[in-house]
């Protein structure tokens, strides 16, 4: 295959056609059994089944995850984006289908899953979901269908692999990066570079 | 201990089948990694790669310690008639997807039954590290064997591609069951039985070739039909041996 | 590694919204506000934007190509797994970025095919070859930190799906950079042989990282659309110094020495010779240099540099060879009904 890379290539003057983009859907991942599932990216798929194959095999395995779910980006309906965090209204009701409530708790964060709320639309389901979830910290909801959140099956619960992955994260060539220093820059030098790293770069 | 002492140990052998295997599938699937038709497929297809060498790695790793040499030694280091990768795992996808995708689907579904088998073997902790793989090839077979159905059913188009990777591969599939070692000439001794794993192989693959609208046949080779398993390689094999160690080779006695 | 999302000065911008809608979008951007993709915004600041998500797309996945060419040969499964995470990486940088760019009106096989056809451009530094794998170091050191000294900045900018996606990347960054900071000081550690190669690709990577930040921001940066609408936090020239502080020390303690070097079409070096600039002015902190050819800079991005057409002819060949899967799932033939 790495023949590809090198040798040289021409084409016809045409391109193939045009194929649509995919649906799109927002992914969630849970650190831990019982944790949130906090927002983790997007995928393009033609249907929830590769929209979860597509999300296990990258937000999956970029940090420690138990489990995923997804929605088409379609169908969430976000609610007020203020500057203050919502006021708790008094919208309250069992009616109508279940609702997955995301909430956000500062302005350009990440939204994560608070729990449900019934109603028979979008809207009575923000103002439910407000009236519930509201704190006084909260800035934002978005509330999507229950029917229309998909998750990974109990079948296929092992999403982050078991064998070593550090070679994938910063922290994994840490202690030989200092260890290697050591024969360049000594102690004192080494661990002010390093803490200006953390400070201003990563 | 020395490479040679491994090399002449049955159960070694085995581990070492499997552990070429993965060593040359991930090596062959991520040289795709930023060129795969799918930008979210091309992760996933990534990181399953990932995963062949890292269970490759915790193979070599297991010999290193019984053998008391080096994991990377054991992976680049030795002569290509000293690696028992079968044909299949080798064979040069010619940046066709079709034909890395069939190529990765036969052999991780074989792989996952030699794990399986290897999980029950009671020696050190061999048999806990092959349970550990094996229920991470199990989502390989999974995401893979989704795609051939996909791909088998999505389009004329799809189906005759998929079609015809399956016709250039069925015939080297069979020489995934080639015993690896003389040791290994009975049945039997094929660590729980060749004939049986090759049936059991050759069903769910059927299986799942009938629900893609795919066909193949595959015959198990005759315990006297020599390739890769026995240290007889393609060319292509080589050369591909060649470029993986060509930057080690260039300074061989130092860390990189 | 990746991008610095804009390092061409946009074109002029005519403004043509509603002033008083113009002035309370700008009046909360200065609040620090984020914008949404659903909030008003001037059809200037979506097109702009646009560009630079798109451009900062591209710029990931014409980035995995170089170092993509060293997977095959990477000498320990270590630095083979790393390699093959990192490359990895900057596709799903790519993929989360043309999603960005979706939401601001265009499609990803419409930016796909900009992309192969040439219409649209990616990041300079991916016009250079690289011959080595002490290459594959220096550009995780370098490139890299770069990268994420730009992409810090840009993760203090003012459009919300942007912003969080710069966050999520920067996480990955910091694996690259690290594990490209061990390469190197494992190189410098070693042979002689593997030293030499360490300085020969540090010749050919200091200049182009340098470059990486883009030229100078015009005097009144601050107060034109990209700064002004906070889709840029820094000048350009100010993150080139705050990198030469922060480089220029650690290569001179590894060993390494900081050429001025003249490169031949093929982007090799011809000459090189130390760098009688560099020095830390003890008053102002700052480290002096010499300014990188900026001659070359203009040269590669009209598309004259030494791997344009290489790394656009891959990259179209990927899109040509991949279609048919595109067609075979985007016909869902098998696919579950849609969600009502
Ligand atoms: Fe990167
Ligand atoms: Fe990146």
């Amino acid at each position: 295959m790495s023949k590809i890379r090198e040798i040289p290539l021409s084409f016809d003057a045409d391109l193939p056609p045009a194929t649509p983009d995919g649906r799109h859907w927002v992914v969630y991942t849970a650190k831990r059994d019982g944790a949130p599932f906090k927002w983790a990216g997007y995928v393009d798929a033609p249907d929830q089944e590769l929209a979860l194959q597509f999300a296990r095999e990258h937000y999956g395995l970029d940090e420690a995850c138990v489990g995923i779910i997804c929605h088409e980006h379609a169908a969430a309906t976000d609610g007020p984006y203020g500057l203050e965090p919502l006021q708790p209204g008094n919208a309250e009701g069992e009616d109508g289908q279940d609702w997955t409530v995301f909430t956000l708790l500062k302005r350009g964060g990440n939204h994560q899953t608070a729990g449900t709320v019934k109603a028979p639309d979008a809207d009575t389901a923000i103002d439910r979901a407000t009236t519930r979830f509201a704190d006084g910290k909260i800035r934002s909801i978005r509330v999507v269908p229950n029917s229309q959140v998909f998750q990974t099956t109990e079948s296929e619960l092992l999403i982050w692999r078991t064998h070593d992955m550090t070679y994938k994260l910063a922290k994994g060539y840490s202690k030989d990066v200092r260890a290697k220093w050591s024969q360049f820059r000594d102690e004192q030098t080494y661990e002010q570079y390093r803490k200006e790293d953390i400070a201003r770069h990563f | 201990m020395t490479m040679q002492t491994m090399l002449a140990n049955p159960l070694a052998s085995i581990v070492l089948m499997h552990a070429d295997d993965l060593l040359m599938l991930g090596h062959v699937q991520s040289d795709w990694t930023g060129l795969a038709p799918i930008l979210e497929e091309d992760i996933a297809a990534s990181s399953m790669a990932q995963d062949d060498l890292s269970h490759a790695l915790v193979l070599y790793q297991y010999l290193a310690e019984e053998f008391d040499l080096d994991p990377d030694a054991i992976a680049f280091d030795r002569d290509p008639a000293d690696y028992r990768c079968c044909n299949l795992t080798t064979v040069p996808d010619e940046f066709d997807w079709a034909v890395s995708m069939c190529k990765r689907w036969l052999l991780s579904t074989y792989t996952k039954l030699g794990l399986d088998r290897l999980a029950l073997v009671d020696e050190g902790d061999l048999g806990d590290r092959c349970a550990r793989l094996r229920d991470e090839s199990a989502i390989h077979v999974a995401h893979l064997g989704a795609w051939m159905i996909r791909l088998g059913t999505g389009s004329t188009e799809s189906n005759e591609r998929m079609q015809a990777a399956l016709n250039l591969l069925a015939e080297e599939a069979g020489m995934m069951f080639e015993p690896p070692d003389l040791g290994f000439e009975s049945d039997e001794g094929f660590c729980c039985g060749r004939g049986e794993m090759f049936d059991e192989w050759a069903t769910l693959v059927g299986a799942t070739l009938s629900e893609a609208g795919l066909q193949a046949s595959f015959t198990l080779p005759d315990q006297a039909a020599r390739g890769g398993r026995r240290g007889e390689h393609a060319g292509h094999f080589s050369e591909q041996h060649a470029e993986m160690t060509e930057v080690r080779r260039a300074e061989p006695a130092t860390a990189w | 590694m990746s991008g610095a999302a804009n390092p061409v000065t946009p074109p002029d911008i005519t403004i043509t919204a509603d002033p008083e809608k113009l002035a309370e979008f700008e009046q909360r951007i200065s609040d620090g506000v984020l914008i949404e993709p659903g909030d008003w915004m001037p059809d200037s600041y979506r097109a702009l934007m646009l560009r630079m998500a798109e451009h900062h797309a591209n710029s990931e996945i014409v980035g995995a190509l170089p170092e993509g060419e060293w997977i095959t040969r990477a000498p320990s499964m270590l630095r083979k797994l790393a390699l093959t995470a990192k490359v990895q990486d900057e596709v799903g940088h790519g993929q989360m970025l043309y999603r960005v760019s979706q939401e601001l009106g265009k499609s990803r096989d419409d930016m796909l095919r900009d992309l192969v056809t040439g219409k649209t451009k990616y990041h300079n530094c991916f016009n250079y070859p690289c011959p080595t794998w002490a290459d594959i170091a220096m550009i995780q050191w370098l490139i890299d930190g770069a990268a994420i000294m730009n992409q810090k900045t840009l993760a203090d900018g003012a459009y919300g799906p942007y912003v969080r996606t710069m966050n999520r990347i920067n996480m990955e960054e910091a694996f690259h950079f690290k594990s490209g900071e061990d390469m190197v000081l494992t190189l410098m550690s070693g042979t002689r042989g593997q030293k030499s190669m360490a300085q020969e690709a540090f010749d050919r990577w200091w200049p182009i990282a340098l470059m990486f930040f883009g030229p100078a921001d015009k005097p009144n940066a601050e107060d034109l659309p990209p700064m002004k609408w906070r889709m840029k936090t820094e000048r350009n020239d100010s993150l080139r110094q705050r990198f030469v502080n922060r480089f220029a020390p650690a290569a001179i303690d590894l060993g390494l020495i900081i050429n001025v070097t003249t490169k031949d079409e093929h982007g090799l070096v011809t000459s090189a010779t130390p760098d009688e600039e560099l020095g830390l002015n003890q008053s102002t902190g700052n480290w002096s240099y010499t300014q990188p050819d900026w001659d070359e800079f203009w040269r590669v991005i009209r598309g004259n540099g030494p791997c344009n057409t290489q790394r656009v002819a891959l990259r179209r060949l990927s899109y040509e060879q991949g279609a048919w899967v595109r067609r075979a799932i985007g016909e869902g033939a098998v696919a579950v009904p849609p969600a009502a």
